[in-house]
């Protein structure tokens, strides 16, 4: 089992049927319990093994390795973790950037003797604020920031992403574990992040969205650039050529700019979807939107473009207080259908807390999506399979599937049913107890002793559901 | 009048499940019947005909009869005139105007930002307007780039730009861009800050652009030569100077004072350029030769001067003046408002410095597309024409006359019938906005306005 990699379909099978009565390490198995893979119909009693932090078997009444700590999951529902498909959990608060020094948020024009004068761009490319395509989510991360709540709604990874600048950084897919910053990682640099909007502070550049879209144009001329004379460069079979500048500014556009990486466009009204989809098309850029409030009302041009759409929850129009009822509750209905809008024009989406403060209830504006007319199905789909497979990393999580990362939720009904409480969770294969989504609720400062250490001694065979 | 009736009087909203004229489905094809037309190039021309074949003038003359199917359009006793430019217009911008914060922007492009939906779009169609020139603010000495906008309402935005105008950027002159950020940048002040500094930033980017120029030529020759020469780097601000430089980018320069233009000049002199418009131009009549002789029009006001040091000079007697020494010019609006009547404001050139009436037409048709370089598509009557036409119920230049239909290549867009019979009442818009919150409009205007064209477009339409 040790030789086995998850990812070696054999050894899945070794694993989820052969030899599931044995694992090398850690082992959990949760019985008894009903189980929604969501890739597949719901199984009303069964039981999933977990095995070094990957599931290994999900079968009705499966063998149970050696040395497994049981879990009774008698009462219980069991689904996936939810992924939140763009966040800041974990994430220092949004900068910046360093303000410019004194004399260059314009460009320093200056008499032309006092420039070089061969690099005519050298002093009339003005500096943009904040844009830094080479902050890495990853080197960002904190796991000691408060990532309880998140958990508490049953979020078990997300996708987090620097903030801050036209082209904003790489966003990481993480668990909301830790303990480390190193084991929160699940994929780096899952794709680039901008939002086509100027810089808050006078006088900083960008200072308007035509502006924002310059810079990202010239920060895309500039990688192409670069990728053109790299190639010179290595191919000149003569030597002699001047070496082209490496900026890892410049060289962190590359995988966008070859379409390896997706590029996240932050952006919520129709104007700023489409602004963004025609950017990603001159550059063949392959887009995904995020925000999207007003998504479904370009859906040809996001069928064209290919691009998903990650749905902020947040409902309430930008201009909420300048509206009245009548009209206010028109568009919050508005873009309460937008998820369910989409999924009638056959978009790819999934479920964000863009736009939410972290005090902000999640599942309950799903229950409005839900109430507009999206199916209960779906919605379920929208935090676990589909952002999975947006962001390519389907074959990690998503569903509970045997090879899969051991994210799941143990709750006292149906993920999305007002009233249903996470009883625990398990991340990276790892139990975790959860407190209650509301505040009021006790067990709190109990529960915050354990969470850092993991589960209580003698959890085995505990009954979570008998409190329900 | 407040500004809620006023809302109410220009746009009305909703439908109200009527028959509906302005449906996608029109074909641009129609005949406008028996009206006096004010051809802008060739005079007035009683009791004509104008015959409209898939959004072009097909034909112009008295006795012209519909081809089966085409609708009619009774013109009797209406005026018909093209379609009016507004040759300066800030409207249907998002996220700003200016990028104010570099000392100069030729990189940024109005056209990324354009909003189709501003329900300024569909209130100038009410004031006969056709086209607009949407231009970058005047906070730089060299600003970003134009866009030539068709007013096609409840069309998407590739559907409005204007496909035949050539690329044009902002220039300006003087106070603006002196006066911008000069203080406030968090990074110090912005260069520059005195008036003199703006030749410097214009002399500064032109050499800058021709050293450019020179990069890319040597790229391209060495290319020729068969060689793999490393590529300069792109650099958006001196793409857009160098198409200066070579006469692609028409050059529209906000301006006021007379020694500042001719500043101007001698700097476009010095560099090989042309100067197409001088925007504002309060002072131009000072220098009205040698606009002439450099073949520069000048976009102005009628009568509105005095509102700052530079404007001191103006008069109203300015177009008129400028007219006759031979001098384009056009009377724009600079204004959301404004743009709704600039039919009234060229009138004005009549008014105090007594120009001719087809002089005061071109001023807001002929002479605004020759600025943008569409003068031989739009501006005028004349067979083959885009069939952009403002139809009025008296002549355009008598105060009390309305616009009874805006026609955008050969599609009725507003018509005004139409628009009083669907128009809310103020109790009806009081459940759309909060008391006191502003004035009625923005997005729920616009989207009343939208759904009741998309109801059209879902067979409502007659």
């Amino acid at each position: 089992m040790r030789m086995c990699h998850w990812l070696v379909p054999a050894c899945l099978l070794l694993a989820g049927v052969v030899q599931a009565a044995t694992c090398p390490g850690e082992s959990y198995a949760i019985r008894n319990a009903r189980v929604l893979p969501v890739s597949g119909p719901a199984l009303p009693r069964a039981t999933v093994v977990l095995c070094q932090g990957i599931i290994t078997a999900v079968s009705p009444d499966g063998p149970v390795p050696d040395g497994a700590e049981v879990i009774d999951g008698a009462g219980l529902t069991v689904f996936p973790g939810f992924l939140d498909a763009y966040s800041q959990y974990g994430l220092p608060p949004a900068q910046a950037g360093p303000p410019p020094a004194r004399g260059v948020s314009g460009p320093p024009l200056r008499p032309l003797d006092a420039v070089a004068p061969n690099d005519p761009a050298l002093y009339l490319t003005p500096h943009p604020v904040g844009n830094t395509p080479q902050r890495r989510a990853v080197d960002l991360l904190n796991p000691q920031s408060d990532l309880e709540n998140v958990r508490a709604k049953g979020i078990t990874s997300a996708l987090v992403a620097p903030v801050g600048g036209v082209l904003q950084g790489e966003a990481a897919l993480v668990n909301l574990r830790g303990p480390y910053p190193s084991s929160m990682v699940i994929q780096p640099d899952v794709a680039l992040v901008a939002e086509l909007r100027p810089q808050r502070g006078f006088g900083r550049y960008p200072s308007s969205v035509m502006g924002a879209v310059a810079v990202f144009r010239q920060d895309f001329l500039d990688a192409q650039q670069y990728e053109q004379a790299e190639s010179i460069y290595q191919q000149a079979s003569e030597r002699g050529l001047p070496r082209p500048a490496y900026r890892s500014s410049v060289v962190s556009l590359l995988p966008a700019l070859d379409g390896k990486q997706p590029v996240i466009f932050l952006a919520g009204d129709d104007n700023a979807i489409l602004r963004s989809l025609r950017l990603a098309a001159e550059f063949k850029l392959r887009p995904i939107i995020a925000g999207g409030t007003q998504a479904w009302k370009v859906t040809p041009a996001l069928h064209a473009a290919g691009a998903p759409v990650l749905v902020s929850l947040q409902f309430d129009p930008a201009n909420k207080d300048e509206l009245g009822t009548e009209e206010l509750k028109k568009e919050q209905d508005e873009n309460a259908a937008n998820a369910a809008r989409l999924a009638q024009a056959g978009i790819p989406f999934a479920f964000t807390s863009e736009g939410l403060k972290p005090k902000d209830h999640f599942l309950s504006r799903v229950r409005i999506a839900i109430a507009h007319g999206l199916s209960a199905e779906d919605a379920l789909k929208a935090l676990t399979l589909w952002p999975a497979q947006i962001l390519a990393v389907d074959h990690q999580l998503g569903s509970i599937e045997p090879g899969k990362i051991g994210d799941l939720v143990l709750a006292t009904g149906d993920p999305l049913a007002e009233g249903t409480q996470v009883r625990m969770l398990f991340i990276d294969g790892q139990p975790l107890p959860v407190h209650p989504e509301s505040p009021k609720k006790d067990m709190k400062n109990k529960q915050k002793k354990t969470d850092e250490a993991g589960p209580p001694a003698g959890v085995n065979a505990v009954t979570l559901g008998a409190t329900q | 009048m407040n500004r809620q009736t006023f809302c109410l009087l220009v746009a009305g909203v909703v439908a109200s499940g009527g028959a509906f004229r302005l449906s996608a489905q029109q074909t641009g094809n129609m005949l406008i019947r028996d009206a006096t037309v004010l051809t802008a190039s060739h005079g007035t021309l009683a009791h004509t005909s104008i015959l409209v074949k898939d959004g072009k003038i097909a034909a112009i003359g008295g006795g012209l009869t519909a081809p089966a199917g085409v609708p009619v359009i009774d013109a009797t006793g209406k005026f018909v005139m093209p379609g009016i430019i507004d040759e300066h217009s800030h409207s249907a911008i998002d996220g700003g105007i200016n990028e104010g914060a570099p000392a100069i922007s030729p990189m940024a492009h109005i056209k990324d930002v354009l909003n189709p939906h501003d329900v300024n779009i569909y209130r100038q169609l009410a004031g006969g307007v056709t086209i607009i020139h949407v231009l970058h603010g005047s906070a730089n000495a060299i600003g970003g780039q134009d866009a030539v906008v068709k007013l096609k309402w409840g069309a998407p935005v590739e559907e409005m730009l204007y496909p035949g105008a050539p690329q044009g950027v902002k220039f300006a002159l003087g106070e603006n861009p002196k006066q911008s950020h000069r203080f406030l940048s968090e990074g110090g002040a912005r260069y520059p800050a005195v008036r003199e500094g703006v030749e410097n930033v214009l002399r500064t980017s032109f050499n800058a652009a021709r050293l450019y120029e020179k990069q890319w030529d040597a790229y391209h020759a060495a290319l020729a030569r068969g060689e793999h020469p490393m590529p300069p780097q792109r650099n958006l601000n001196l793409d857009t100077l160098v198409g200066v430089l070579q006469g692609k980018i028409l050059v529209h320069a906000h301006s006021y004072v007379s020694d500042e233009i001719l500043m101007l000049l001698h700097v476009a002199d010095d560099y090989g350029f042309k100067i197409r418009t001088l925007e504002h131009g309060l002072e131009a009549y000072k220098v009205a030769d040698a606009l002439k002789a450099h073949d520069v029009a000048v976009s102005t006001f009628a009568d509105n001067w005095q509102y700052k040091l530079e404007a001191t000079d103006g008069i109203a007697y300015n177009a008129a003046l400028l007219t006759q020494k031979g001098v384009r010019v056009i009377i724009n609006s600079d204004s959301d408002e404004r743009a709704r009547r600039l039919y009234q404001e060229a009138a004005k050139a009549i008014h105090y410095g007594g120009a001719t009436e087809e002089q005061a037409l071109r001023m807001i048709t002929l002479n605004a597309a020759w600025a943008l370089g569409i003068d031989k598509t739009v501006g005028s009557i004349d067979v083959g024409k885009d069939a952009d036409f403002a139809i009025f119920n008296g002549h355009p230049f008598a105060p009390a006359a309305l616009v009874t239909e805006t026609i955008v290549d050969g599609k009725v867009y507003f018509d005004r019938a139409q628009d009083l019979a669907q128009r809310k009442t103020p109790a009806e818009y009081e459940k759309l906005f909060k008391p006191g919150s502003g004035f009625f409009g923005g997005d729920e205007e616009r989207d009343a306005l939208q759904q009741r064209l998309a109801a059209a477009q879902t067979g409502g339409n007659q």
